[in-house]
């Protein structure tokens, strides 16, 4: 049993051609298949990321076990 | 998506689902096309929909291939990926009779499997460092 590094490697430029290749069929051909909505989406979960902080971390888990915790819908089952 | 479970662990678990699929064998490969297909087409989408320069897709192109954690993503990728193709070969061979899947086979499976899973660890770590550090230029180059 031997590791095969050929074989990864030639995987590995196989992917990063596989992803060239794709992104410009994207680039070009996507926008006729895919609506501003879904990138707009995608978009907002990129900035939600990118401005993630301990202050919106503390404000959510604060939300979610003050107020979800105590309603009858969300709060945890304690059988 | 939970952006507060975001950390290197979140995106490891993440990556982590995608080559555990990777690495079985027959779906493996074709699980392998199939994110290869969603990760290129949707970033040359993403582009022509946000900046629309072709300039900005070789940028993207860059980043998502050439900085240090794409590098070691795409890399644990195909070592999951290899092990998962040497495996459907043999087990196709076996199903014609010309061979036969032997516990090594599986030994190796498991071998290439965890090499990509510290590779895809440290991936996300490094990923994770990436955003951090680079986050005010992400929120300008996003909008």
């Amino acid at each position: 049993m031997v590791i095969n590094i050929k074989r990864v490697v030639l995987l590995y430029i196989i992917e990063l051609l596989m992803l060239v290749v794709l992104s410009i069929i994207g680039f070009y051909v996507g926008p006729l298949f895919i609506s501003q909505t879904a990138i707009n989406e995608l978009r907002s979960e990129l900035m939600g990321t990118v401005n993630l902080g301990p202050n919106f971390i503390f404000l959510h888990s604060a939300f979610h076990n003050r107020v979800l915790c105590r309603s009858p819908v969300h709060k945890p089952n304690r059988n | 998506m939970g952006t507060v479970n975001l950390g290197p662990n979140f995106i490891f678990l993440h990556n982590l689902v995608i080559d555990t699929l990777m690495a079985i064998p027959i779906i493996g490969p074709l699980v392998f096309v199939l994110a290869l297909v969603m990760t290129g087409f949707i970033l040359g989408v993403y582009v022509a929909f946000t900046i629309n320069s072709p300039i900005a897709l070789v940028l993207a192109l860059v980043v998502t291939m050439f900085f240090p954690h794409g590098i070691i993503e795409l890399m644990a990728y195909a070592f999951s990926t290899t092990g998962s193709l040497t495996l459907t070969s043999k087990v196709v061979k076996s199903i014609r009779g010309a061979g036969s899947v032997t516990r090594n086979d599986f030994i190796m499976l498991l071998t290439y499997y965890a090499i990509s899973v510290l590779l895809l660890y440290v991936a996300a770590n490094v990923e994770y460092l990436e955003i951090v550090k680079l986050s005010s230029v992400i929120r300008g180059l996003v909008g």
